[in-house]
């Protein structure tokens, strides 16, 4: 157990130093990067001093200095040519360039002994960059070692000028003079440098481990929020929650688009009994993590409020005492909740200082319908709410939103507003109530173009369906099937089947139709199309001559062409493309039926 | 239902697009069946029909027997709903398909 701990652990700080190494490799390829700037400076001043030396300016030996300069320049080259091949993206690199600094530097320095003691103190300088103590450490002693040597040859060979301070009787006292009163006390300044030089590397190294934490931490809160934002999503319930489109006399859309932030905007929706649906959209003050858990803890208690106790009113008041029992200061929610009758179209709701819903009637305007306002949820102890009733009829739609659509601003701050909301309603009024949400969330957006937006955008409509949606009536005349096809057309979804077998009804149709159309003489024709559980059906009824379909005898399909009768064949296809037909005569009208068995994963 | 005709020499190649069905299917005649004068090889591409009703079958049935006269007739690129049609209505067996 113990040893398994201790992998577990090793294996994390490998991981760790992984990241951190990372970070540090990085910073090595810039530090490489700035180093070979200094020396392509360095190379081009070294360049000014080889010319300067040409024409005797430098007192110093000219010939010494000359090869000096020289070789100093090409040894540069080499770890500037080096770094520049490899994009300073080796481990090699900084090695290099510090050796050929040192070593140029040294070099440079015996030939001028007593002028230019700053040379020394740049390797270690350079070295800071790289925010490694060790590396620091050893450029310091390699810079000793070689500037040592450098120093002493210089002085021994008396090289350059001699300073005439340390001028003694013997060369071996000149020697021991320079290197004890000028070298010694240049050295100690130099140590003085690059312990400031090993402070900043270790400061340097300090902060990049801090900055690296910090960004783990962020990364990881950023990580959560997202975390948070999606279970968010999660609870709110999908469309297909509900029965499926056919068995339902209602079209119904909710959709809730997060902001940046976690917020607190919810909505849900529940068939009661299958008579009644439970609709409900909510706002909680303030966003982040905190609204986050109090849309949870409001959204489970209303929900599980309303199964036992279907009446809006009564909902609010006890969900509103429970989320006051919480004391949770400041915190509040506003909730909008309605129940549907879904058979006779009333509408009873309750509004805890929820936006007003729009209301479209048939063939009308999007209008808001200002229902009593109550007070929040959460926000006092004892509170009641009115219920407000009114009925919807067949065509009509609500629309329920949170503040995240009216508020939205655009980039000159003004807002969406109510009337562009109802414009907007108004103009997408036409299909179904998907698109109609992504209708007013497209003008919605195109409004606020790049203003960022704080609030989230939540919105549900539902709408009660024309029944004699399913229902089309024909004139006799052959141009009719064209328009019958078309319907076939936009209930098809709902017809369960697959493309090959919605093309089967689209011909039985056209079959039946067109033997109405040419022999009947009647002068209506219904199509009505009956949803159902595992089957579909097509009524087609006409006014015309009694006719039996059923009754035409199949033409032989064996016979060649040429000798056939063309006859029937329609009927017959009918027959073998429908899983069932049925005819009946009643009060002068001809009924055909035509059923398909919907396909498998079609349900 | 839109047709394209492509005629070389004595061959004609005919390209429906959209139903064949009990309105197309009398436009397609009075646009087809003149034309077929002199030709020796039709082909019919179906490639973008949705679907082929009686009436249809009925115009290639006529067209089939013009063309037995003086030629022949085949159709190409029948999507599956028609052939599906053509089995059972066992046209399947008189018609040249490629």
């Amino acid at each position: 157990m113990k040893q398994k701990n201790l992998w577990e652990k090793t294996i994390s700080t490998l991981k760790q130093n992984f990241v951190t190494d990372q970070v540090f490799w990085e910073n090595e390829v810039q530090a490489n990067l700035l180093v070979l700037r200094f020396l392509i400076a360095g190379v081009v001043l070294l360049g000014l001093c080889l010319i300067m030396n040409m024409f005797g300016i430098l007192a110093i030996d000219h010939e010494l200095a000359g090869r000096i300069f020289l070789s100093s320049f090409l040894v540069m080259l080499v770890p500037i040519t080096a770094c520049m091949a490899v994009k300073g993206a080796k481990r090699w690199v900084k090695y290099t360039m510090m050796a050929a600094v040192i070593f140029a530097l040294a070099y440079i320095d015996r030939v001028m002994t007593f002028n230019v003691p700053v040379l020394i103190i740049l390797p270690v300088i350079f070295s800071c960059r790289y925010y490694s103590c060790a590396f620091t450490v050893q450029t310091a002693a390699a810079t000793t070692v070689a500037f040592t040597l450098s120093m002493y040859v210089g002085a021994r060979d008396v090289i350059g000028s001699p300073d005439m301070n340390f001028i003694a009787d013997t060369a071996s006292e000149y020697v021991r003079n320079v290197m004890l009163q000028s070298f010694l006390p240049k050295w100690m300044f130099f140590l003085v440098a690059a312990g400031v030089c090993y402070e900043i590397a270790r400061c340097g190294r300090n902060m990049v481990l801090k900055q690296e934490s910090i960004t783990k931490f962020n990364t990881r809160v950023e990580t959560e929020l997202e975390l948070a934002n999606r279970i968010q999503a999660q609870v709110l319930p999908p469309v297909t929650d509900l029965p499926e489109p056919s068995a339902r006399r209602y079209d119904l859309a909710a959709r809730m688009i997060p902001a940046k932030e976690v917020g607190g905007d919810f909505y849900d929706f529940i068939e009661l009994d299958p008579g009644h649906l439970a609709l409900i959209i909510a706002d909680v003050a303030d966003k982040g993590i905190a609204a986050a858990l109090y849309m949870m803890m409001s959204k489970s208690l209303l929900d599980s409020r309303i199964l036992t106790t279907p009446s809006p009113g009564a909902v609010l008041e006890a969900v509103n005492r429970q989320l006051f029992g919480k004391s949770l200061k400041g915190m509040f929610v506003t909730v909008w909740l309605g129940i549907l009758d879904l058979n006779t179209g009333e509408l009873v709701s309750a509004n805890a200082g929820h936006e007003y819903p729009a209301i479209r009637r048939k063939n009308g305007r999007f209008e808001m319908y200002r229902d009593k306002h109550g007070f929040v949820l959460g926000g006092s102890r004892n509170m009641k709410y009115t219920e407000t009733r009114l009925r919807l009829e067949e065509g009509d739609i609500l629309f329920v939103y949170t503040d995240g659509v009216p508020e939205a601003n655009d980039p000159s701050r003004e807002q969406f507003g109510l009337t562009r909301m109802l414009g907007s309603l108004d103009a997408h009024c036409g299909g179904s109530m998907d698109e109609l949400i992504n209708g007013v969330k497209a003008d919605v957006d195109a409004f606020a173009g790049e203003a960022p937006q704080f609030d989230d955008t939540t919105m549900l409509a539902v709408k009660l369906l024309e029944q004699k949606d399913r229902k089309l009536v024909l004139k006799p005349e052959t141009r009719e099937i064209e328009r019958a096809q078309a319907w076939l057309a936009s209930i098809g979804q709902d017809m369960h089947v697959t493309d090959l077998k919605r093309k089967k009804i689209a011909i039985s149709v056209d079959e039946l139709l067109s033997n109405i159309i040419r022999y009947s003489g009647a002068d209506t024709i219904e199509l009505e199309f009956v949803p159902g559980k595992q089957e579909s059906s097509l009524v087609i009824r006409d006014n015309g001559a009694v006719f039996d379909p059923l009754e035409v005898e199949s033409p032989d399909t064996s016979a060649p062409l040429m000798q056939r009768k063309i006859g029937g064949l329609g009927i017959m296809i009918t027959r073998k493309y429908m899983d069932r037909t049925a005819y009946r005569r009643e009060d002068g009208w001809n009924i055909f039926t035509a059923t398909v068995f919907h396909d498998e994963g079609f349900d | 239902m839109n047709l394209k005709k492509e005629r070389k020499d004595t061959s004609l190649t005919v390209y429906f697009d959209g139903r064949l069905d009990a309105v197309s299917s009398p436009e397609c005649e009075a646009a087809l069946i003149p034309e077929l004068q002199g030709i020796t090889r039709l082909k019919l591409d179906l490639s973008k029909v949705d679907y082929v009703s009686s009436a249809g079958l009925r115009l290639l049935l006529y067209m089939q027997q013009i063309m037995e006269e003086q030629g022949d007739m085949v159709l190409t690129n029948v999507p599956e709903i028609v052939m599906d049609t053509f089995e059972v209505t066992g046209f399947l067996d008189f018609i040249k398909i490629e």
